[in-house]
């Protein structure tokens, strides 16, 4: 049993989409869930083998989890995208949303970061992210994606 | 299953942040001044606190301190952002802890950075009498210009990992 600095349970898990995927926005101002339809796990610790639909980053046991994702998305040229991170469709305080500008639709990479607090682990929801368009309908392309996830207590 | 006892002065580690602007005015350039966060919200919080933009460190160790800001300010401005810490009434930059960036035109920019931070003892007399209380917070500047500059958004994550 491999357990932390504070000899509680360890858990971790680094996924990564090296795939293109498009985010298909279909109303302004409304969060679009990501679909993990493909990824690589990098490394993991008492999350569950990714299965091959969505979701596929589910941790095993209740504890404080610093989530930690990296991306490059483009298109929707000039207008305010953001993104969030979830535990399933469980959102939690919203103040960590990330708002940028996708200037000239170019590739560029973004970071989003929180702590939760799970109480109520599952086994069967798993962590989620979604990306919003806030100045129009166009859709998002998800260009690289890393979405890290470790148990802090 | 419960999460375990958060109350152990160990057991450091909190989120806050904002989707509301918040402006730091910077009226001389290439001058630091502390970056103006003092609405931010509380997501959670252990041992951690931040109160008027400053993280209180309660105890020593080595924490992991990220912080992810959206900024918008002057057109094709350029700001330096870095971290310091208070200690014994005494702020000191985090060495190494400096950042550049520009925010081109008039949009939102992301700009993201981690560090580990290793917080000892402080020595308050000079005789030995240590506290383990010190401050952590962001310095900002405008290199050249007198623009303020604004955190559209941000979250800020600490957390001690020893």
């Amino acid at each position: 049993m491999s357990t932390n600095q504070f000899t509680s349970q360890s858990a971790w898990i680094s996924w990564s989409n090296a795939i293109e995927q498009e985010i298909v926005i279909s109303e302004q101002g409304e969060f679009t869930p990501l679909e993990f339809t493909s990824g690589v796990v990098n490394s993991r610790y008492n999350f569950l083998t990714p299965a091959p639909a969505n979701p596929q980053l589910i941790p095993t046991i209740n504890g404080v989890y610093m989530i930690q994702a990296s991306l490059t998305s483009s298109g929707a040229t000039n207008q305010l995208l953001s993104w969030r991170v979830g535990y399933g469709t469980n959102f939690g305080n919203e103040n960590s949303i990330l708002t940028y500008t996708s200037k000239g639709g170019n590739r560029w990479s973004v970071n989003i970061n929180c702590i939760r607090e799970l109480y109520n682990v599952d086994g069967t929801t798993g962590f989620t992210i979604e990306a919003r368009n806030n100045d129009g309908a166009n859709d998002i392309t998800l260009e690289r994606l890393t979405y890290n996830v470790i148990k802090l207590y | 299953m419960a999460i375990g006892d958060f109350e152990n002065k160990n057991i450091c580690f909190s989120n806050y942040g904002n989707i509301d602007a918040e402006t730091t005015t910077l009226s001389t350039p290439g001058q630091y001044q502390a970056l103006g966060i003092r609405n931010a919200q509380e997501m959670v919080e252990n041992n951690v606190k931040l109160v008027n933009g400053r993280f209180q460190i309660i105890d020593t160790g080595v924490y992991f301190c990220q912080y992810r800001f959206a900024f918008s300010g002057g057109v094709n401005n350029t700001y330096k952002f870095r971290l310091a810490t208070i200690k014994d009434f005494v702020t000191t930059a985090v060495p190494d802890s400096e950042i550049e960036f520009n925010t081109k035109s008039t949009n939102t920019w992301e700009v993201c950075n981690s560090m580990f931070i290793k917080f000892d003892p402080v020595d308050i007399d000079n005789k030995g009498f240590g506290s383990t209380k010190q401050e952590l917070f962001a310095q900002v500047q405008n290199v050249n210009n007198a623009n303020s500059l604004v955190s559209e958004n941000y979250s800020i994550v600490i957390a001690k990992i020893i």
